[in-house]
């Protein structure tokens, strides 16, 4: 299996979902269909990322994309791994409903002064 | 912030020509006008770094704009970078919280990417020595237009719409899609359970702020109004124990 050094293609901090899309459409180019993606350089990762590249890899069912191994990854990127696995399948959010959250309307500026002066 | 957010108010309705050296006042009035100090990708990134390095000991980062489209991928991550090395250097922030800081930054950035629909984003920054804080905003989409987008058809307000945003509801109406929208529920977690600190989120006519006792949806009054999104958050420079990995979500 061919392996790939991930920095080589998208750079050592991988912050964004375009990244992992971009690295998708870098395979699907260059019509690699396994591979095996080195992460011992990678400086930073952000959850997001990890959670597109999960989505596009790694994600049981998933048919397009390559198949893709991983290794080396740094503390930082098995937590997000982890982290996006385990919320993978929860169900989506209702609309409605936070923590002790309050709904709070003004109708005028002098309202909005009232208001900005009480949370102060 | 409070006291900030009292500033750009009355910018916005004319009431005040603000000159103070404030994150938020300077983000909300570069989203208002499209007009950064400091245009990042229309320069070397090594010019940008020396024009950083000029506030060096000034407890200061001017408003930065930043290429916001999914072409300019590469070029972003590098001015992001410098930005996040130049706030924390300069802020002398513990390495647990500057784990934290480019977290909440770049997950902040990506959201702009991905939802805002805008060819540019703005980020500006303070520090004292107890506090840093960082205000990151666009000009594009509201958080309420994302959702009206997304064929959301039960959020019809600004208001309501930072509240499904808190709550983790992404905007993208996908199969498969359940998995996004911890970007800002994860950061708000970090910053107000983690850090005792506090954010602000400001988008169209509505306006979250969070904090240890307030978790407040406020809709505005006219003729206020955020002509995009615009985020603030605080963070101790110091906070023993702290760990983002207590609030990645699962």
């Amino acid at each position: 299996m061919k392996t790939i050094d991930i920095t080589t293609i998208l750079g050592t901090e991988l912050k964004s979902r375009t990244s992992a899309r971009d690295f998708a459409t870098y395979l699907h180019n260059m019509k690699i269909n396994e591979v095996c993606v080195d992460f011992s350089r990678v400086n930073s990762v952000t959850r997001s990322f990890m959670d597109e590249f999960y989505q596009l890899f790694l994600k049981a069912g998933k048919t397009m994309n390559a198949s893709v191994n991983m290794k080396n990854m740094n503390q930082q990127a098995e937590a997000f791994l982890k982290s996006v696995e385990k919320t993978s399948d929860l169900p989506r959010p209702a609309v409605g409903g936070s923590d002790n959250a309050r709904f709070v309307y003004l109708q005028t500026v002098q309202q909005l002064n009232e208001y900005l002066e009480s949370i102060k | 912030m409070i006291e900030q957010l009292n500033a750009l108010f009355a910018t916005m309705i004319g009431k005040a020509n603000v000159g103070t050296k404030s994150p938020l006042v300077c983000t909300g009035i570069a989203v208002i006008h499209h007009k950064p100090d400091i245009i990042a990708d229309q320069m070397p990134l090594s010019a940008f770094n020396v024009l950083l390095s000029e506030n060096h000991e000034q407890c200061w980062m001017p408003v930065v704009g930043f290429p916001a489209t999914s072409k300019n991928t590469d070029i972003r991550n590098a001015i992001t970078s410098a930005i996040e090395d130049f706030v924390i250097s300069e802020s002398g922030i513990d390495t647990n919280l500057a784990q934290a800081l480019r977290y909440i930054t770049d997950e902040i950035i990506d959201n702009i990417t991905e939802h805002a629909d805008t060819a540019e984003g703005y980020v500006c920054a303070a520090w004292d020595g107890n506090t840093v804080t960082v205000c990151i905003a666009d000009a594009g989409k509201t958080v309420y237009g994302s959702y009206v987008d997304g064929d959301f058809y039960q959020i019809y307000s600004d208001q309501m719409a930072l509240q499904a945003a808190v709550s983790g509801l992404s905007t993208k109406n996908l199969p498969g899609a359940e998995n996004r929208g911890y970007g800002i529920s994860t950061s708000v977690d970090m910053i107000v359970k983690g850090m005792d600190s506090a954010l602000i989120i400001l988008s169209g006519r509505g306006l979250l702020f969070r904090d240890v006792r307030r978790n407040d949806f406020t809709e505005l009054p006219e003729p206020i109004f955020m002509p995009g999104t615009l985020v603030c958050f605080s963070m101790p420079v110091h906070k023993l124990g702290f760990s983002l990995y207590n609030h990645i979500g699962g």
